[in-house]
């Protein structure tokens, strides 16, 4: 009777614990500004995101799994949505200097201009609805929101 | 003395190499017959679907597989209603439209066949839209897309890019 018992509670005390482990775990958090407008996860638990300030000046931020910067700029004049790809070695966004063009950034920050000989290299018309998928295999990215600065962050979450 | 400078030269040849990889290279181009991008949605492979627009607002869906040639054209009906690509992979298409005023949902594969996503009597299909336009996404594991215009003639032109 006793053993049965201690067997029923261990049961019990594992599906418990269990359950309880299921619970996001921020892994890192990056300040932001007044607004974040775009967010692209990399997959590998870093991503890319824009931010506004008060006076509506953006700037790219890219930062890796552990939430380390690796790259950042002020844009002028870039289009909504400017971010077009982001991978844990690569960052591609669209800027205007002055006509539009691509910029491509690796993990060291070094940046390479994607031009037309002929144009100018642009977004599709309606790119400013692109969306991506904020989560990957082992989490997620939210837009925390800091209520007693008005500021926006950005925090990567693993589901456990 | 000549073989240190040879090893020198080959590891600063490596080093260069290695800081120039992950420049973006030019995969192929695709001549867009309207002047108007308005969506490109990846296959995930390297290929992707367009929704093109011209002047008149006639709009077109153009399938181009991972080396741009393209698997089909079809036109589509108020892409700006509630039309548009809702999913691209390189078998399979998923294209919302509007046939007599009402709107379905369509299923295409490669060689053109088209089929019609069922609705029950008094309802119908529609694919997830935002505002309501078509959602774009064009960037996958190993590149990305470009809209390229010609500043003389205003004609697009889309360019498929991977990442190194």
């Amino acid at each position: 009777m006793k053993t049965r018992i201690c067997m029923i509670a261990a049961t019990v005390f594992v599906a418990l614990w269990a359950v309880a482990t299921v619970v996001p775990t921020q892994k890192w958090m990056y300040p932001g500004d007044e607004t974040i407008t775009q967010v692209v996860p990399d997959g590998a638990g870093g991503c890319a995101f824009v931010c506004e300030d008060t006076n509506d000046l953006a700037r790219i931020v890219w930062v890796d799994k552990a939430g380390a910067l690796l790259y950042q700029t002020m844009i002028t004049n870039a289009p909504d949505q400017p971010i077009v790809a982001c991978t844990s070695k690569t960052l591609v966004y669209a800027d205007k200097r002055p006509d539009p063009l691509f910029v491509q950034v690796d993990a060291t920050g070094i940046e390479k201009l994607i031009t037309a000989s002929d144009g100018i290299v642009e977004r599709p018309f309606l790119a400013f609805l692109s969306t991506a998928a904020h989560t990957d295999a082992k989490g997620f990215i939210a837009v925390v929101y800091d209520i007693a600065n008005d500021r926006q962050n950005v925090a990567r979450f693993t589901y456990k | 003395m000549k073989r240190p400078w040879v090893a020198a030269a080959g590891f600063l040849t490596c080093v260069l190499l290695f800081l120039q990889a992950e420049a973006a290279t030019k995969q192929w181009t695709y001549s867009v017959s309207s002047n108007i991008v308005l969506q490109i949605r990846t296959d995930g492979k390297g290929g992707c679907t367009l929704l093109t627009s011209d002047m008149d607002l006639t709009n077109e869906v153009v399938w181009l597989d991972k080396a741009g040639n393209v698997i089909l054209t079809m036109g589509v009906s108020n892409a700006l209603g509630g039309g548009g690509v809702a999913s691209c992979a390189p078998t399979r298409l998923i294209v919302g439209d509007e046939v007599d005023g009402g709107k379905v949902v369509l299923v295409v594969d490669a060689k053109g066949g088209k089929t019609l996503v069922p609705a029950a009597a008094g309802t119908s299909n529609t694919v997830f839209t935002f505002l309501p336009f078509p959602v774009d996404r064009s960037a996958d594991a190993k590149g990305f897309f470009a809209v390229e215009t010609d500043t003389n003639t205003a004609m697009a032109t889309v360019v498929r890019y991977t990442y190194k």
